[in-house]
């Protein structure tokens, strides 16, 4: 396995999660809302300190420094704010990576200020910043909110082109089942702080969920009635 | 910033130095012809500190601001915004008139205590990204707290000409300071601003958000404590030397981030240069302004400042955060 990680814990919100993710893969991260998927994604990209272990190709990617850190693993977080109205071509540089994706059609954006972009817009440079140093490991919180369909499209089969080019592996956080399932090499689910399933096809992931697949996409599991709430 | 604004910047700054201490140059090179003793010890004793001074403090309050707005994520976050000049003249009026210890390197000891104080208190209320509202509130709340505070520590001090005493060195002033003050204040300021220029590439990081720089490997904890002690070291040692002056650490980083094309970190550099050119002025204005007699350099900043502090509330949108 290229990334292994045991027993990280972030008191509240992450119970011991423990993960493996093979060279190439792309693992799509489900699970309803509060279930920990952003506090594993930022226990394993250092942030906040969890307790637990993190191995990359054998070592802590936790320990490097700000010149090695970004060639190891990068972090998209979920928020598309920025504070400061910088442009994009300098918020790219700030991620201290060099690549240029022609895919997410950046030449227009990259003399603009981020405050002047729309919210999509904005996404597609702040995604260019995680992508750009090429690193091992990708963690990205909902790339594809904001994201109209053409681009989550493009957006999700540039990962997985990213992923083909070396040794190198993604953990992505999505609420969509469905483009879950589609893009994903394999599905995790989360639940209550903890990794519940594998998977969307067992009985428990409509628990978990409170939906269930029906004729027409997914639909809410016994109208009325929160089976989370019962064991 | 490129070289050529560098360089402009730098030139400009000599040129306003230079004025500070020959202007106004006819009654200097008059005073030479007569007494050339006097003229020298004029211009050494008397005007090189208080250049010195005004410098110093400039590019402390430009340097500090720039660094606690990249470390707010907050434009208008500046050392007097947030309390931390009043933490810093309070603790000099505690630890002068209360604790009764005068020699200079108690004063600036209490001082830079006073403005720790204030700038921990600020980040335990207002949290380490502070919404404007949040942090304009708090930093008013410890202003107005320290405030009151100075003013019953002079009201209770054991001299009755404390206030007297006080109050030419509260509104802030460069004048009559000897070239040994303005090393006390100097030299800290010059270790605040070299740290704090090491810690640019840190900052201009942190404006991807405080995730994403802890995702790249910075300690932000530890940033945060960094940036907080170097400018309590350096606002508090030259708050007592010179007093309260506010404003500076305001303007001075807006004006550098359009310079950086919005990099708040690299700002710093350039916020120094223009906090030392803009205070320095304003000690000209004060110097040559026909009044008859001298006003307190801290109101002549206000006076610039706070118009432009209100425009820019009014104003305050994502465009004028540059």
């Amino acid at each position: 396995m290229m990334l292994t990680a045991s027993g990280l814990t972030l008191p509240g919100r992450l119970f011991g999660a423990s993960i493996a993710i093979a060279a190439g893969e792309l693992v799509c991260l489900v699970g309803p809302n509060g279930s920990g998927k952003t506090s594993l994604l930022h226990a394993l990209a250092g942030i906040g300190g969890a307790p637990g272990t993190v191995a990359l190709e054998g070592a802590d990617p936790r320990r490097l420094g700000p010149a090695l850190r970004p060639a190891s693993l990068t972090y998209l977080p979920a928020s598309r704010d920025i504070a400061w109205p910088l442009l994009a071509r300098d918020l790219i540089a700030l991620g201290g990576g060099g690549a240029d994706f022609p895919e997410l059609e950046l030449a227009p954006l990259l003399d603009r200020r981020l405050d002047s972009l729309s919210t999509g817009e904005r996404s597609r440079v702040l995604i260019a910043r995680a992508l750009a140093p090429q690193p091992k490991l990708l963690l990205l919180d909902e790339p594809t909110a904001n994201l109209d369909p053409l681009w989550r499209i493009r957006l999700m089969a540039l990962v997985r082109s990213e992923l083909r080019a070396g040794n190198r592996a993604a953990l992505v956080a999505i609420h969509d089942l469905d483009a879950a399932a589609r893009y994903g090499d394999r599905i995790v689910v989360m639940d209550r702080g903890r990794i519940a399933a594998e998977g969307l096809d067992g009985p428990q992931v409509a628990q978990i969920f409170g939906v269930e697949r029906g004729d027409g996409g997914w639909r809410e599991l016994k109208p009325g009635a929160d089976p989370r709430s019962s064991p | 910033m490129n070289g050529r604004v560098a360089a402009a910047l730098a030139l400009a700054l000599s040129a306003v130095f230079a004025a500070s201490v020959l202007l106004p140059f006819g009654s200097l090179s008059a005073l030479f012809g007569e007494d050339r003793a006097l003229a020298t010890a004029l211009v050494v004793e008397l005007r090189l500190p208080r250049a010195l001074l005004a410098f110093a403090y400039g590019a402390t309050l430009g340097a500090s601001g720039a660094a606690v707005q990249a470390l707010f994520a907050n434009p208008l976050a500046s050392p007097d915004l947030t309390g931390t000049t009043s933490g810093a003249a309070l603790g000099a009026v505690m630890t002068v008139y209360i604790a009764g210890f005068t020699a200079p390197i108690a004063l600036s000891m209490g001082s830079v205590l006073g403005a720790l104080a204030a700038l921990t208190l600020l980040l335990s209320l207002a949290g380490p990204k502070a919404e404007t509202a949040t942090l304009l509130l708090a930093g008013l709340a410890i202003s107005a707290l320290a405030g009151a505070l100075t003013t019953l520590a002079l009201a209770l001090a054991p001299s009755p000409f404390a206030f007297y005493d006080a109050y030419d060195w509260l509104m802030g002033s460069l004048i009559d300071r000897s070239l040994e003050q303005a090393a006390f204040a100097g030299l800290p300021a010059l270790l605040t601003i070299f740290a704090l220029l090491r810690l640019g590439p840190a900052l201009d990081r942190l404006a991807l958000g405080e995730e994403v720089a802890q995702s790249m490997g910075h300690d932000v904890t530890r940033l945060r404590r960094q940036v907080i002690c170097l400018t309590a070291l350096g606002v508090g040692a030259c708050v007592a030397i010179c007093g309260a002056i506010g404003f500076i650490g305001l303007i001075a980083p807006i004006f550098a981030r359009r310079l950086t094309r919005g990099h708040p970190g690299r700002a710093m550099a350039a916020a120094a240069l223009i906090g030392a050119l803009l205070l320095i002025l304003a000690d000209l204005v004060v110097r040559l302004a026909p009044l008859g007699r001298t006003l307190p350099i801290g109101v002549v900043t206000a006076l610039i400042g706070a118009p432009f502090f209100l425009w820019l509330v009014a104003h305050m949108r994502w465009t004028l955060r540059a």
